[in-house]
């Protein structure tokens, strides 16, 4: 699951970076595009449809692990 | 090539009609001008024995050309567009890069086009205002100072724009302001009966990661529920990324850009 976590960072950000430490606006490709690439990678790796309210508050790499125990996935 | 006479409108709408991606906006502007003139949209075409081969459409300082046969005869064309000397030359990506062959002082670039079927639901609006021509100096101050998005427009050209479509009911903006300062914006840059392209979508950087997701998601949503089919253009390679995993990309297409602007 991690694996298909940070992978989803990794297509959306296009970085090899590792991503653990990420949040908003902490690199220039997380921007609010930037943002919906994330949102979308981490849907097709899940898939799952997020929330609005979990798309909006998915600010950081752990905050998005967080949300996605809403959807029964553990990181 | 000769132009295009007002009881031929309906004939040059059905050749568009037939490839509607390739050609959305002539498509939303002549069927528009079937309810009235438009001093600043100008129509050119040629024919041959199976019909009409070529189709120039002049809107303010640029134009759209089209053909169904990527092989068509571009020589007229050519001659138009030098003639007008337009700061932007738009079409099917196969008729821009034959084009640019002939008119070496463009610079093309090429992108494409996508409809954009479905959207994701946006429960509070409360920030997403309608804008009126009162935003429309500063809306255009932020579509401009992005080069991906701005393009070939100059503040004051792209304020006239906005301004008449808002006037004419063929265009809408919506804003977000936050401290006075607009920091989102979409619009769409052409609307007639059922269809609409959204353009111009903007968010100030460093200004929020929810505000692209927020107004995109919004003007979408009110377009499919008007029932229109809606497409949007995309030529930065992030932008190109972004679309292809959330909408259904249906056509390429190409624009040339004067190069160094206007010399008169």
């Amino acid at each position: 699951m991690k694996e298909l976590y940070n992978q989803a960072f990794a297509k959306a950000f296009s970085t090899d970076a590792a991503p653990e430490n990420l949040s908003v606006n902490s690199i220039s490709a997380w921007d609010s595009v930037g943002h919906m690439m994330l949102i979308g990678e981490i849907e097709d790796a899940f898939d799952i449809m997020l929330d609005t309210e979990d798309i909006i508050g998915f600010v950081s790499y752990e905050k998005g692990m967080e949300i996605l125990k809403k959807y029964d996935i553990t990181v | 090539m000769r132009p295009v006479k007002r009881n031929e409108y309906n004939k040059i709408w059905r050749y568009y009609k037939r490839d509607i991606p390739n050609c959305v906006y002539p498509y939303i502007n002549i069927t528009n001008l079937k309810n009235g003139e438009d001093k600043n949209i100008t129509f050119w075409y040629d024919e041959n024995e199976n019909g009409i081969e070529t189709v120039l459409m002049k809107y303010y300082d640029s134009i759209h050309i089209y053909s169904l046969n990527d092989l068509c005869d571009l020589t007229d064309a050519a001659k138009i567009i030098c003639k007008h000397n337009v700061s932007m030359v738009s079409g099917k990506s196969a008729l821009i890069k034959r084009l640019n062959d002939i008119l070496e002082n463009y610079e093309a670039e090429y992108g494409f086009i996508f409809e954009m079927d479905s959207c994701r639901a946006v429960k509070n609006s409360n920030g997403i205002q309608r804008a009126t021509v009162d935003d429309v100096p500063e809306i255009a101050a932020l579509i401009c100072s992005d080069k991906s998005i701005g393009g070939h427009y100059t503040p004051e050209v792209l304020e006239k724009q906005m301004i008449s479509r808002m006037q004419t009911q063929t265009g809408r903006s919506y804003i977000i302001r936050r401290e006075g300062a607009i920091i989102a914006h979409t619009a769409t840059y052409a609307e007639a009966d059922g269809i609409a392209v959204v353009s111009g979508t903007i968010v100030t950087p460093g200004c929020g990661h929810e505000h692209y997701f927020l107004i995109s998601n919004f003007i979408i949503g009110e377009l499919l529920n008007e029932g229109r089919q809606i497409f949007t253009f995309a030529v930065s390679d992030k932008m190109v990324r972004y679309h292809r995993a959330t909408h259904k990309e249906c056509a390429e297409y190409g624009k040339m850009v004067l190069r160094g602007g206007k010399t008169q």
